[in-house]
């Protein structure tokens, strides 16, 4: 086989023969996991459906007891979770990991087993949830825990395919639309999902391990859980509707038969959304401390944004040749549900008017609105569009029309209902009502509503199924694509086709959840340890990473704009924004309450800073050495930095043994938190280190090639930071 | 009067100057957002319905320009303008202050003593306010995070443990308004309602003095041998009856109990067989309340019980 073929063969496009029967589970193709990710999203999305089909059902007229109050509060939960951490943002997600990488001229993630391992987490998250349900336990916390890891997962996989995987010459300011309405919301999640899956973890400790944090029996601060989680709401709806219109203006100018207009501005406000939205729910966070109409200005700013994109879908369809059908449709669609929920939504913003509104149903009105309208219209016009080149055939226009027009009518007539209920001073997440409020009509008329949304969906959905098992054979290139294909990539990776590895992965991580759950502290260490021990097997070196011959683009692998370099960079600011979050907390909780910690954690990690600081000298030195070319002390090094590792845990672990299972207030909670986080920061940087040391015993570093031990060396430091950031923090404690 | 449910409680038909305020800013706040939708509107149908009429780039460009930065700035900056600046006037006439203790699922309201000196009247469920005077309500919660509003008199705190947060109210002619949760504080959120009932000042006062009076002896045979029932099923551990030695502080204080017009915080009218119903079945009919179901009460027990608490006036 000469050098050409031999190319030929491992550039030939990945997935040709998609793998079948059990081996799909180890697929790891992008348009696998971002199938993955979005099929499980639209089964959650059923199941959260009729959730809420129920609740309309039990309030339809007052005084029915179709459900009791602990199904109906039940209800409400799983449809909540269900929508927005197992639906709305796992849907987008996946629809942008099949989508994305041939758009940047790439042929798959730089990263599949991390898009992988977050997808199969996505998949047994939900089912965890479901499960408990079935056994009458509530696991609402610790599943959207996995949630977020698979949205975390997702996003840096996602973000390092776009700034790392483009085709060369393919400049951020020339990418597509989707990958610049995708590249904020992927920021917000990874400053925003950490902070929610700390509040899991602690709602979990504090329900399940009887460690308090939010009672305020136990020294906790209720308030706690409304700043860690509630803001959160805010950037969601950025997170989902984001990429939503990412989506909208790649599949418009196919029926507006033009290019979206002004595709610059509308680069610029995707971007400006990050600091705006940001800067929101910051301020949301320190609502109590902040001018009220500052908060409501700096809400209203986020405004202009979507304000510009939607006056862009309008004056997109008005400037082209429109081609009526079903995904016009669910574009203007998306322009009045949006509009709507976005009015009412800066109306609820006015300070008087959110004091009024508050816990009623206007506010369920709004979310759903500014939810359904941003993002549910613009997925099925997606659907819609990319049906064809998803199950290879062409879906009925009939079926999407006549669903579309069930769909808006029931959207509109529900939740505006909603408002008018939120007016007549309704609260929300009541299971039931007394007659003779005024309120037995326009709930009627809102259940009514429900069941006309549902027949819109049912229709839409319907036909998009039996389009794809009776529906005409499509074309090979059925619209009037916009998609850039082929291409080659800035670096040339070797990329794995299946491993078994991310869902073994997602599994241990699972059986850690479900060893919390049971309040069983040795299967979720079990869990804990084998997820670790797996996520090292999965990237563990088998063979010696070499370029395909005759190959002249840069190899991924050494490279210094190598996958996995940006990874570390966007993972190291998830668990920053992760370690700030709970700082803030520690910080809010020392001022308000009654403090009586004992100072075990922070006389340990005193102690093991001077073993931390010899791991990461050790690190340097063994970087120093492999960049001016020597290996004689690298091994050397790298020991040394593992053992110090070990001894900076040996004593950390000595510090928390003396301590009780169940902590006894909130201070002792959040303080072994702490711990634990930094622990667990330098148990991954040691696994790091095992990787780089594997690496060296190959041979696989030199001087020019050498990331894995960069990533190492600033993965130690910043766990160095990490440590150092926390003494301090442990200190104030008396 | 003030029967389950009579009180329509809209907050469109607001009842006091907070109220009013808000309703006020919420039309001007739909005038102003009217014509943005109406142009978005006829903006989209335009390009829908006459496909023909093809914009220029230049007007594309207008549109995004006008849509995207002008509409939404104007509008916006509009609301920001109309928003009412600072507290209310003060009024000349100061009324009381009024605390209010939210748990689940129940209200516990402390109302300052009718004559100076004189202990604090606790009652429960039932809050009653002189109209025409601005009230002080100060709100707390015993156990979790409790929403509380009047959306008909317009105020409206979330009440957080170990913190008190202050309301001024007023209501401008007497009336009956219906005061709930407003933050899901637990299973029975839904039954966590609290008649308001606005009064002329004078009837306040006498209804005031009256409260604060300890309970009516109970007269005749049955009403004696409910208050036997009431003590021998141990009721006192967690209900107060002033004067009769049960001084519980977990449930609703019962010592005017009689008086008021529901029994399990707004859910049903206060009539005899809603009572002896609710002793015996409350699990049944409000499961998750903190009162078990005294189910092994006879029913000549439960009358006697029943006989006794109607005494309660």
């Amino acid at each position: 086989m000469n050098a050409a073929t031999a190319m030929r063969s491992r550039l030939a496009p990945l997935d040709a023969a998609p793998p079948r029967g059990w081996r799909r589970l180890a697929a790891l193709h992008h348009r696998r996991t971002g199938a993955r990710y979005a099929a499980s999203a639209f089964g959650f999305f059923l199941v959260a459906g009729v959730l809420g089909l129920l609740m309309r059902a039990q309030l339809t007229l007052p005084e029915r007891a179709l459900l009791d109050a602990g199904q109906y509060v039940a209800a409400f939960t799983l449809h909540g979770t269900l929508m927005l951490a197992f639906f709305a943002v796992p849907a987008l997600l996946g629809a942008a990991i099949w989508l994305l990488p041939p758009m940047l001229g790439a042929r798959d993630l730089p990263l599949p087993r991390l898009a992988a391992f977050g997808s199969w987490c996505q998949v047994l998250g939900g089912l965890v949830l479901l499960a408990a349900v079935l056994i009458g336990t509530d696991a609402s916390a610790m599943a959207t825990g996995l949630a977020a890891i698979a949205g975390i997962a997702g996003a840096v996989a996602l973000a390092a395919g776009i700034l790392r995987g483009r085709a060369p010459g393919l400049k951020l300011a020339r990418m597509p639309l989707l990958a610049w309405y995708l590249l904020a919301p992927l920021a917000m999640i990874l400053i925003g999902f950490p902070p929610l899956l700390l509040a899991c973890v602690l709602l979990e400790l504090e329900r399940g391990w009887g460690s308090p944090v939010f009672a305020a029996t136990g020294g906790g601060d209720p308030l706690l859980w409304d700043r860690l989680v509630t803001p959160f709401g805010w950037l969601q709806a950025a997170i989902v509707v984001l990429p939503a219109m990412g989506l909208l203006a790649t599949w418009l100018p196919a029926y507006a038969r033009r290019p979206m207009v002004m595709p610059r501005w509308l680069a610029a406000a995707a971007a400006a959304m990050l600091p705006l939205a940001a800067g929101a729910w910051l301020h949301r966070i320190l609502a109590a401390e902040a001018p009220a109409l500052l908060v409501t200005a700096s809400g209203f700013a986020v405004a202009i944004p979507a304000a510009i994109f939607v006056s862009a879908v309008v004056a997109t369809i008005g400037a082209g040749r429109p081609r009526m059908g079903a995904p016009l449709l669910f574009a203007a669609g998306f322009v009045v549900v949006f509009l709507a929920g976005g009015i009412s939504a800066a109306i609820l913003a006015l300070p008087p008017l959110a004091q009024a509104a508050q816990g009623t149903h206007a506010l369920v009105g709004t979310l759903h609105l500014v939810l359904i309208g941003g993002a549910v219209f613009p997925l099925l016009g997606a659907l819609h569009h990319w049906w064809p080149a998803v199950t290879g055939r062409i879906p009925g226009e009939r079926s999407g029309r006549l669903g579309f027009w069930l769909l808006l009518a029931g959207t509109l007539l529900t939740f505006l209902s909603l408002h008018r209920l939120g007016l007549a001073g309704m609260p929300r997440r009541v299971y039931t009502y007394p007659e003779g409020l005024g309120w037995a009509a326009p709930n009627l008329a809102a259940s009514a509503g429900a069941a006309i949304l549902a027949t819109g969906m049912a229709v839409v959905l319907g036909g998009l199924l039996l389009a794809a098992i009776r529906g005409p054979r499509a074309p090979a290139e059925p619209q009037d694509a916009t998609s850039v294909r082929g291409g080659n990539a800035q670096l040339v990776q070797d990329l794995p086709e299946r491993s078994w590895m991310p869902l073994i992965t997602a599994l241990c991580v699972t059986a850690l959840v479900l060893g919390a759950l049971a309040g069983s502290p040795p299967v979720a260490l079990a869990g804990a340890g084998a997820a670790l021990v797996s996520a090292l097997v999965s990237v563990w070196p088998l063979a010696r990473d070499t370029a395909a011959p005759g190959v002249t683009s840069p190899t991924a692998h050494g490279h210094r704009h190598a996958p996995g370099w940006t990874a570390l960079w966007l993972a190291l600011v998830a668990d920053a924004a992760l370690f700030v979050a709970l700082a803030a907390a520690l910080l809010r909780l020392h001022g308000t309450t009654a403090w009586s910690p004992g100072a075990e954690p922070a006389a340990a990690m005193a102690f093991a800073l001077a073993p931390m600081a010899l791991a990461v000298a050790a690190m340097w030195l063994a970087e120093r050495e492999v960049r001016r070319g020597r290996r004689g002390w690298l091994g050397g090094w790298l020991a040394l930095a593992l053992l110090g590792g070990a001894a900076a845990l040996t004593l950390l672990g000595l510090g928390l043994s003396a301590t009780p299972a169940a902590m006894p207030d909130a201070g002792s909670t959040l303080l072994h938190v702490v711990a634990l986080h930094q622990g667990l920061a330098v148990v991954v940087a040691m696994g790091i280190s095992l990787l780089v040391l594997a690496r060296a015993m190959r041979g696989d570093l030199s001087p020019e090639h050498h990331v894995p031990l960069r990533i190492a060396t600033r993965a130690w430091s910043y766990v160095a930071v990490l440590w150092l950031a926390g003494l301090p923090l442990l200190q104030i404690v008396p | 009067m003030l029967a389950a449910g009579s009180s329509a409680a809209l907050a469109l038909e607001a009842a006091g100057p907070d109220a009013r305020e808000k309703l006020e800013l919420l039309r001007t706040a739909l005038w102003i957002a009217l014509p943005v939708a109406l142009l978005a509107t006829a903006a989209l149908a335009h390009a829908l319905l006459f496909p023909q009429h093809r914009l220029g780039p230049r007007a594309a460009r207008w549109m995004v320009v006008g849509g995207g930065l002008a509409l939404p700035g104007i509008a916006l900056t509009a609301m920001l303008l109309v928003l009412p600046r600072g507290p209310l006037p003060a009024a000349a006439e100061a009324g009381p202050t009024i605390e209010i203790v939210a748990r689940q699922f129940w209200w516990e309201i402390r109302y300052a003593g009718p004559a100076p000196g004189a202990p604090a009247v606790v009652t429960a469920n039932e809050l009653h306010i002189p109209a025409g005077v601005p009230v002080r309500l100060r709100l707390t919660s015993r156990d979790v995070i409790h929403g509380f509003a009047i959306p008909a008199l317009g105020g409206a705190a979330d009440l957080v443990p170990g913190r008190t947060e202050e309301l001024v109210l007023r209501a401008d002619a007497p009336g009956a308004f219906r005061a709930a949760c407003y933050a899901f504080c637990g299973v029975q959120h839904a039954h966590m309602a609290l008649p308001v009932l606005a009064m002329p000042r004078d009837e306040w006062q006498t209804w005031l003095r009256a409260q604060a009076a300890a309970a009516a002896a109970p007269q005749a045979g049955p009403a004696l041998q409910g208050r036997d029932i009431f003590i021998a099923s141990g009721c006192g551990s967690c209900h107060a009856v002033r004067g009769h030695g049960a001084d519980g502080e977990a449930g609703p204080d019962l010592t005017h109990f009689a008086s008021r017009e529901t029994i399990g915080a707004g859910m049903l009218p206060n009539t005899r067989a809603a009572l002896t119903g609710w002793i015996a079945a409350t699990q049944q009919i409000k499961p998750g309340a903190k009162m078990p179901s005294f189910h092994l009460l006879t029913g000549p027990e439960l009358h006697a019980l029943a006989t006794y608490l109607e005494g309660l006036r």
